[in-house]
């Protein structure tokens, strides 16, 4: 009998799912080691030169030099292994989770028949047009659409999803580096703070949420998302980790809990995947949000464009391009302190860098860096951190 | 309890950006089937590696009786049936790419036909 992967509402695989989830991640492992760096050539040696030939200049940016480079075969072929990938993980996942859906119906049931935790759901909240008109990363679905009247699954092929395409890069099943990553962040810069309540924005199946929660294991703890199957997984999720979380359906932007009700609020891998003006809303929430001294903590996915060299910013402009994220090239562009700033935040209170991603959350400075990689790659591992202090950050009595 | 299941086209294919990879969808249809086809091959070869160590390791069958073996006719019926899921994962993903937007159109009325006069 094979051993049970992960905690009690997984979705499980048969020897030939899991046989597809190897090869799909070995076969990205290929396309990184093989064919990446002979695209990244094909950038540098012949396409740049191209440019420069045409225009009279060194394309300074991704978009300068986009039209020639996808008309040359090989890049071609780079995209479509990049792409097709993508579409077959969901497909390959998605008959996992409808084979077995009846039992993780049961196993959801079972988790949430006495929750510590509450959830709240609202069928009237409004989907955003950012959620709304596009699935992202091309899941289908997303993260809002039922195909039952109390449905689960767009959380269980999540979860499922992020124990495949991250594997152990980002904590294996509990899937919580970036929660931990956060939590690091917030002991390094701000060792005494204590919050009593705690917010995690967007908090899909609360993969983040959990390690935060577990960080501070006497604060009350919400989590809001605006998809209501990701919020049924991630409620019967978190009792079955032990976790006493309470989810709510509501839209970050504009949330219906009263001023100043948290002493922290997170968002890991949230901001990519909404708006530039649903940005600046969260941020505005947030200092509404937060008491006088409370912190808000953003982790994040994409490096600072300007850090990127020309190939690493053409493979974050195929998250929007492509991969049905079209807000995370523009991301990599915006002014967070400034964002921070406008919504009320005092500039010097903000701290932006990247982070070492960490399996637990240790505080080292050494973690935390302002500079990109000189080579202008992507530092494998890291996140992009921003947080900020509203007023004068004080500890908790 | 079984639900009623709903939104099952919906979540059949994602919603958003479709582009068009090589110099025609037709050559991106070709490229997916391939790249379609290679994962059921590594499947494949891993359940094959499965069966014969679990074999040798009780001391069963070898790779001779399984060029002689004659499947009957339940084995012949799981086959077929296993068959047509892997021409619609695989070749799935020709007809995904290739139909014609009218025609969508028409799968999904013909659902919505399906809805509402089983109703």
């Amino acid at each position: 009998m094979a051993e049970h992967f992960g905690h009690a509402v997984m979705p499980q695989a048969t020897h030939d799912e899991q046989a597809m989830e190897d090869h799909f991640l070995a076969m990205r492992m290929w396309t990184i080691q093989n064919i990446d760096p002979l695209d990244k050539r094909l950038v540098n040696e012949l396409v740049v030169p191209a440019v420069e030939a045409k225009t009279g200049s060194r394309p300074k940016s991704s978009a300068q030099m986009r039209d020639m480079l996808e008309e040359e075969p090989f890049h071609q072929y780079w995209l479509s292994l990049s792409f097709f990938y993508q579409d077959q993980i969901w497909r390959s996942l998605g008959a996992s989770i409808d084979r077995q859906y009846a039992e993780l119906a049961d196993a959801v049931a079972t988790q949430t028949k006495a929750p510590r935790g509450r959830l709240v759901l609202d069928p009237d909240l409004p989907i955003p047009r950012y959620i709304a008109a596009f699935d992202h990363h091309r899941m289908p679905g997303s993260y809002h659409v039922d195909v039952t009247e109390t449905d689960f699954r767009a959380g269980a092929l999540y979860d499922r999803f992020a124990s495949t395409y991250l594997r152990h890069l980002n904590g294996g099943w509990r899937n919580d580096g970036r929660g931990q990553t956060l939590v690091a962040h917030l002991r390094d810069f701000y060792p005494d703070f204590t919050p009593r309540r705690i917010l995690d924005l967007g908090c899909s199946v609360g993969h983040s949420t959990c390690a935060i929660a577990a960080a501070f294991p006497d604060a009350e703890v919400h989590a809001i998302d605006v998809g209501a199957p990701m919020l049924r997984y991630g409620h019967a999720r978190a009792e079955a980790m032990g976790q006493t979380i309470h989810f709510s359906q509501q839209n970050a932007e504009a949330t219906n809990f009263p001023d100043g009700s948290f002493d922290l609020i997170t968002s890991s891998a949230l901001l990519h995947e909404t708006s530039a003006r649903a940005m600046r809303n969260i941020f505005a929430e947030c200092h509404r949000l937060l008491r006088p001294g409370g912190v808000m903590a953003h982790v994040e996915v994409p490096p600072r464009h300007e850090h990127l060299g020309l190939w690493e910013q053409m493979r974050c402009d195929f998250e929007s391009h492509y991969n049905n994220e079209p807000f995370m090239a523009a991301l990599s562009r915006v002014d967070y302190v400034k964002v921070s700033s406008d919504a009320g935040f005092d500039a010097a209170d903000v701290v932006v860098g990247y982070r070492k991603g960490v399996a637990d959350a240790r505080a080292s400075r050494d973690d935390f860096f302002t500079q990109g990689d000189p080579e202008g790659r992507t530092l494998l591992g890291s996140w992009y951190v921003c947080s900020a202090v509203k007023g004068t950050y004080t500890n908790l009595p | 309890m079984t639900q009623v299941q709903k939104n099952r086209e919906r979540v059949a294919r994602s919603l958003g950006s479709q582009p068009v990879i090589f110099q025609d969808a037709t050559t991106d249809a070709l490229a997916g089937m391939v790249l379609a086809l290679l994962g059921e091959v590594v499947v494949l070869r891993d359940r094959l590696d499965a069966n014969e160590r679990l074999s040798a390791a009780r001391g069963g069958h070898g790779p001779a009786d399984v060029d002689g073996f004659q499947p009957d006719t339940a084995a012949k019926a799981c086959r077929a049936r296993n068959r047509q899921q892997t021409y619609d994962r695989v070749l799935g993903v020709g007809r995904d790419k290739l139909l014609p937007e009218a025609l969508k159109q028409q799968r999904d009325y013909d659902g919505v036909l399906a809805d509402v006069t089983n109703d």
